[in-house]
């Protein structure tokens, strides 16, 4: 087991329940895998130092997790087959990693939270969310 | 003749002498200075310091870095522009849309 970073660039026209399905996929495909995910984070929409796809603009999001090589093999093929996804880049962090030590630094930390738990049960509230703008604008 | 020898000798010397001036102004390498600083591909601010204008990456001889943390920071360049962060070439400009 090795601790991978990986960082990903999604499409700026994703919406936010996409991008959560995406998250919540990649999420499953390390847990099947035997693989632990320690933290999911966002980077936020960034201009693109030059054009991707025809796209100057991206989301990024890092990822940080344990597995096997096995697992991110496959992890990069369900990013490459996505469309929305305009690039990828997994790191070796540490080439031997105790989990649960490495989980309980990371909460440490604060860099616990993971996206994809936390956009999976905001999903619904983010929904209304985006009701209640749409309204909004309707209104205007 | 014999004065044309000894002004070259006297300019020759004066060469030397400033070579061995350079020599002495070598930065220590920050890096090493300070361990705190982490060298991450993520963060293009800090990485845009070991660039030139046009996006080319800065010898040794101008950053002051040691021969082992100029490599780390080589690799980190490398990895920010793949994830385009940082651009190859600055002729590489975002297209207007």
């Amino acid at each position: 087991m090795r601790e991978y970073e990986m960082v990903y660039i999604l499409h700026p026209q994703m919406t936010e329940t996409q991008i959560s399905q995406l998250n919540a996929k990649l999420k499953g495909l390390i847990e099947k895998n035997d693989g632990r995910l320690f933290y999911a984070k966002s980077m936020g929409k960034k201009t693109l130092a030059y054009p991707i796809k025809k796209q100057t603009k991206g989301i990024y999001y890092t990822l940080d997790y344990a597995a096997k090589g096995s697992c991110v093999s496959e992890i990069e093929r369900s990013l490459s087959l996505d469309e929305n996804c305009l690039r990828f880049l997994t790191v070796v962090k540490a080439d031997k990693v105790d989990i649960e030590a490495r989980a309980a630094e990371i909460e440490a930390k604060g860099e616990a939270i993971s996206i994809t738990e936390e956009k999976e049960s905001s999903t619904n509230v983010s929904d209304e969310a985006d009701k209640e703008g749409e309204e909004e604008i309707k209104e205007e | 003749m014999a004065s044309r020898i000894s002004k070259l000798g006297k300019g020759k010397k004066e060469a030397k002498a400033k070579k061995v001036q350079v020599v002495a102004r070598r930065k220590a390498c920050r890096f090493c200075m300070d361990k705190k600083l982490i060298i991450d591909y993520k963060d293009a601010k800090f990485l845009q310091a070991f660039l030139s204008e046009r996006g080319r990456i800065m010898p040794r001889r101008l950053t002051g870095n040691c021969a082992k943390h100029q490599r780390k920071i080589t690799a980190a360049i490398k990895r920010a522009r793949i994830l385009a962060l940082i651009p190859f070439t600055s002729t590489q400009l975002p297209l207007a849309l």
